[in-house]
């Protein structure tokens, strides 16, 4: 008898502490008001960091930038906002509460990207997270995430151009560069205050950086100077995998080349910062192509691709997009055409995605 | 061996608990996680009537639940307390579920169907458990069998 009341004790127990679990989903930490109040409270040393100003089309931006605009020396200072770029509520994103760049809000991908195939949110969407995080198309967004390769921050930046923010930002090298060079972290958690001010254009003022899946289907078929480039892995390319435990198909849309992947660091450096345009120009000439043809990138759900696309970005090149449904949206149709293999040798397979095998999710 | 049942679905309940915990934890703390879940939400609102699945299991639900008040409620003379705690935990996993299912949704919870799943099957075997407990007339005070009142 004990036994089986202690049982229906424990059952209720777990029952209540998962719906107290649901229920927080969208909860933020009771003290957050509090804990800002008394970070605002705190004196601090007066900083006095300098930094050469940057082109506006400049993305990937050094520490020494950001601290500088912090601390009042930029051009830049005068309107800016710093987002912590990470998949996730706040409350369940330890690494922003532990330690995050003096001001800055965190930025939970999901904000920006739809659940059907995590392609960019609406333009009404867009323009209300604009709103709520205090945006214009005038103010000046850094945006970092943990490190170079994560590229969370690169998607959130992507988004933000698209969207007609004129001045966006990257931290190079994300938290790991800021800690490196020794800037201090703040603890607790920041709220975004809304602005009722107007964005300033029509969301998405640049519709033409982002390929929707119909329009890379018509380019493949009817523009010869056209280049789809893959940045996955060449175990991803070649259709060993499908590179997330998610998606059961592997392969590439017929007719792709493969541009590297972001996530194994061929886009930075030693020290972690980005590479440049001779990197990528070398990754293309691989494939036979160069910064003369019309490319859009591409990976498994549009993050990893927004690095390349950021990089032609601010050199100048109007050539470059990003196609933003990647290999997931493309494997959701069973007539889709696709290349199993390295095109360049003799062994690439092409065939539909509903002859695909369904046992290539990533394990 | 009947003992033995009672213990191995008592154990497969409170898995069916913990596992809906589980689940619930990484789909908001693993970004893999919640993209497998949302992708077969979406996979299976696209192959199955996922809202008329959820109606029926309530309804199931619902009906068994009944049923065991309604035999609990018969065997007035010789209800035992484990027979109330059977009842009672009964009511607790099926109010649960069709709690859960009304109040929340896919929208507000990604894991929905998952949990919900989980709820149906726990208070489905609860339901089962205990009805089967009460027909077969093992609780009952005098330890008879149904029809064969021990007084």
């Amino acid at each position: 008898m004990k036994k089986r009341v202690m049982s229906m004790l424990l059952i209720a127990a777990m029952a209540l502490s998962l719906l107290a679990g649901c229920g927080s989903e969208s909860g933020e930490a009771d003290d957050t008001k509090e804990q800002k109040e008394e970070q605002e409270e705190e004196t601090e040393e007066p900083s006095d960091v300098k930094a050469d100003p940057v082109d506006q089309k400049k993305v990937y931006v050094t520490p020494e930038w950001v601290q500088s605009v912090i601390d009042g020396n930029q051009d830049e200072s005068e309107n800016y906002v710093i987002l912590e770029c990470a998949w996730g509520e706040t409350a369940d994103d330890p690494a922003y509460e532990e330690g995050h760049i003096k001001g800055a809000f965190h930025m939970n991908t999901d904000s920006v990207e739809s659940e059907e195939f995590w392609n960019i949110r609406t333009p009404e969407e867009i323009e209300k997270l604009m709103a709520d995080y205090g945006i214009t198309k005038d103010t000046t967004v850094i945006c970092y995430g943990d490190t170079g390769t994560n590229s969370a921050d690169d998607r959130v930046a992507v988004t933000l151009l698209w969207a007609g923010v004129e001045n966006v930002k990257c931290l190079d090298g994300g938290m790991e560069a800021w800690t490196k060079a020794g800037y201090e972290a703040e603890e607790g958690i920041n709220e975004p205050e809304a602005t009722a001010e107007e964005f300033g254009v029509t969301v998405p003022a640049h519709p033409e950086y982002v390929l929707s899946i119909e329009d890379v289907k018509d380019k493949l078929k009817n523009d010869d100077n056209f280049r789809l480039v893959s940045i996955r892995s060449q175990a991803e390319f070649t259709g060993e995998t499908s590179g997330y435990g998610y998606i059961d198909r592997a392969g590439e849309p017929k007719g792709a080349i493969w541009g590297h992947d972001t996530d194994d660091g061929s886009y930075n450096k030693e020290d972690g910062t980005t590479v440049g345009i001779d990197v990528l120009e070398g990754f293309l000439s691989e494939s036979d192509a160069s910064m003369e043809n019309e490319l859009s990138f591409y990976c498994g759900t549009g993050w990893r691709a927004c690095i390349p696309f950021l990089i032609c970005y601010e050199n100048g090149y109007t050539n470059a997009t990003l196609y933003d449904g990647g290999w997931f949206q493309w494997q959701m149709e069973d007539d889709n055409e696709v290349q199993v293999g390295d095109p360049a040798g003799d062994s690439c397979e092409y065939t539909t995605v509903g002859k695909l095998p369904t046992d290539k999710a990533a394990k | 061996m009947r003992k033995a049942l009672y213990i191995i679905a008592s154990v497969f309940e409170i898995a069916l608990l913990a596992g809906a915990y589980i689940i619930q934890y990484f789909t908001r703390r693993k970004m893999g996680m919640a993209r497998y879940v949302v992708y077969k939400n979406h996979g299976w609102e696209s192959k199955y009537p996922m809202e008329l699945l959820q109606y029926a299991g309530v309804a199931v639900i619902a009906v068994l639940t009944i049923l065991v008040t309604v035999t609990y409620m018969k065997h007035k003379k010789q209800r035992s307390v484990r027979m109330t705690v059977m009842l009672a935990a009964t009511i607790l996993l099926s109010a649960l579920y069709i709690g859960f299912t009304f109040i929340s949704g896919t929208d507000s919870l990604r894991a929905y169907y998952f949990i919900g799943g989980m709820f149906a099957l726990a208070a489905l075997v609860q339901a089962a458990k205990a009805l089967l407990r009460m027909v077969l007339g093992r609780d009952l005070k005098t330890g008879a069998v149904k029809g064969k009142k021990g007084k």
